[in-house]
Formats: structure tokens, C-alpha cells, sequence
């Protein structure tokens, strides 16, 4: 696992998938270096760095430890004039916040499917969804996993719950709960529901602030709860996408563990 | 905040994450939603004592 995070696609070639390991490493790099480059010194904003190591951290794009290390040594930093730019909001960076961040989780969704393969798994003929696809799915629409795995009406209650609570969340801080600029360790948890973060980047985040909404902080907890429940909601579409997709094994007959 | 608003927040907020926490635990929405309902009680039910305990012993033991 610690592998897949820190090359992605390392895994898969490892383990004989040279096209799916390629794949893991061009989305994951190609989203983080779209958007970081997009963003320029901005990109550097809201980082934090490991006491001792020295080491730059933004989650979640350090999920694709090696792409980031790579796109973060473009970067300069410890200038005012650096330190200005990269506090100073720019025009769309918000869709570009997300483009680097989707990095990051695809990283994650392709750590997820090094596991998937480790497992020994394989997808039976009448498999409706694959593990590691239904998670990533949910993440950008909590419930369709479970959609596709065939339990349509839990999909629908898990996703208006998850997509109730986001949305409660930016209407008690008048759209201005979800910011990655302003907020970045909640934007973090925010992130989970990819959604919401991606749908809020081109509505509710470019809203210019003119006075601070009086349940702004309640806002910002509620979309953030609202991405820390999508991860359940990940967790649960992956196990039930398993027990769907398991194939028996041609041998013995039974299903891998 | 007001009572009210805690309530109008908080108790919904509560059932929500419990929709989503208990999902592994049943197969139909019907399901997920009897236990949802269930733990959700039980939280806020230990919620509330947990806040009027608090108010007492800061009543009865703090100046």
C-alpha cells in the first residue's frame, strides 16, 4: 500500500500490469501537474511541512508522494514576493485547486486498486461493478457504488444523505463554507465528497465574501462531515462491490478471502 | 446558539451521519434506516444528559 502512494502505478507494474501501472501514473501525474502548474505559486498555499524531515505536505495531493515531490521542486519558496503570490487569490483557481487535489485521490483510488489485485481477486463474468471503480464513483456521486452493485435504494438514501448534509453546510454559510484557498485543512475533509467540492468550485467558491456569514464555521463543519461520512459510504461500496465481483476460483470453486 | 437552531441542526445532523455509519450494517435503505433511527436515539439521548449534567455540576460546584 505504502508503495501504490508512493509511486503510483509502482504496484501494478510489479505486479505484471505494466498498462494498468502506466495509466496510475499518468492520471495521477497529469492531474497534479495540470493544476499545479495552473495555479503556479498559489499551488504552494496552505501546505505545511513535517517537523524534522522538512518535507512539504498538502493533502491530498501528497497522496502521489513521488508526481508531487516532482511538481513541488518547481516551486520556490521563502521570498516576500514568493510568499505574496502565493497568498494572493487568482482568477479560477478554484476548478485548479480541485484538478491538483484529484491527483492525489486518484492516487488513492489506484493504491485501492493495487489492493483489490493483491486480494487475488478477479471480476466474475456477471459482476456488476469493480471494487476499486465503485469507490472512486462514489466518491464523485455517493451512492452510485452501491447503484451499480444493484442495491439502488440504499444508493439513494446514502447519497441524498451525504449530498443533505454538504448542501446544508453551504446554505448555513451562504455558499462560503467550501474554499481551499482560505480553508485548506477542512477543504481537506471537504475533499472527500469530490462531488460537492468540484460542483462548489464553479458556484458557491468563486462568491466574493462581503461580510462573514454569522453560521460560516457550522457551515464549514457540516460539508466536512459530509466528506468524512462519504468515506463510510466509500468503505460500504467497496465491500458490497466485492462480494458482487469475486470471481470463484476456477480450481476450487471458492471465493478469494 | 439558540436552543431551537441546535436542535434543527444538530438532531438531523446526527441522523444523517448515522445513515451514512450504520450503511455496512444492513442491505436495504429500509434497514440502514430502522438502525440509523435506533443509534441516532441513543446518541442524542446521551447528548442531552451529557449537556444537563454539565449545566448541573457547573450550577451546583462552580461559583
Amino acid at each position: 500500500m505504502l508503495l501504490g502512494i508512493a509511486v503510483p502505478g509502482l504496484g501494478q507494474f510489479l505486479a505484471g500490469r505494466a498498462a494498468r501501472g502506466i495509466a496510475a501514473l499518468a492520471t495521477t501525474s497529469a492531474a497534479l501537474a495540470l493544476g499545479a502548474f495552473g495555479l503556479g505559486q498559489r499551488f504552494v498555499s496552505g501546505e505545511l511541512t513535517l517537523p524534522k524531515v522538512g518535507l512539504p505536505v498538502s493533502l491530498p495531493e501528497s497522496f502521489g508522494l513521488l508526481p508531487f515531490l516532482v511538481v513541488r521542486g518547481q516551486f520556490r519558496d521563502g521570498t516576500p514576493d514568493l510568499e505574496r503570490l502565493e497568498r494572493l487569490p487568482i482568477p479560477g483557481e478554484h476548478p485548479l485547486f480541485f484538478l491538483a487535489a484529484l491527483g492525489g485521490m486518484l492516487a488513492l483510488f489506484w493504491t485501492v486498486d493495487l489492493l483489490w489485485l493483491r486480494s487475488g481477486a478477479r471480476r466474475a463474468a456477471g459482476a456488476r461493478a469493480i471494487p476499486p471503480l465503485a469507490a472512486a464513483l462514489t466518491w464523485l456521486l455517493p451512492g452510485s457504488g452501491h447503484w451499480l452493485s444493484g442495491q439502488k435504494d440504499k444508493a439513494l438514501l446514502l447519497g441524498a444523505a451525504v449530498i443533505i448534509m454538504f448542501v446544508a453546510g453551504l446554505a448555513l454559510s451562504a455558499g462560503h463554507a467550501v474554499d481551499r484557498g482560505l480553508t485548506p485543512i477542512w477543504w481537506a475533509g471537504q475533499n472527500l465528497f469530490g462531488g460537492g467540492t468540484l460542483v462548489a468550485a464553479f458556484t458557491t467558491s468563486p462568491l466574493v465574501m462581503k461580510s462573514l456569514p454569522e453560521y460560516r464555521d457550522l457551515g464549514i463543519i457540516l460539508c466536512t462531515v459530509a466528506g468524512l461520512m462519504n468515506v463510510m459510504v466509500m468503505t460500504d461500496a467497496y465491500t458490497v462491490a466485492e462480494g458482487t465481483s469475486k470471481a470463484p476460483d476456477p480450481v476450487s470453486g471458492e471465493v478469494a478471502a | 446558539m439558540k436552543i431551537v437552531l441546535w436542535l434543527a441542526v444538530f438532531v438531523p445532523a446526527v441522523f444523517l451521519a448515522m445513515v451514512a455509519y450504520v450503511a455496512p450494517r444492513a442491505r436495504t435503505a429500509l434497514g440502514v434506516l430502522r438502525v440509523a433511527t435506533k443509534v441516532s436515539r441513543k446518541f442524542v439521548l446521551w447528548t442531552i444528559v451529557l449537556i444537563v449534567g454539565m449545566q448541573l455540576f457547573q450550577a451546583l460546584l462552580l461559583p
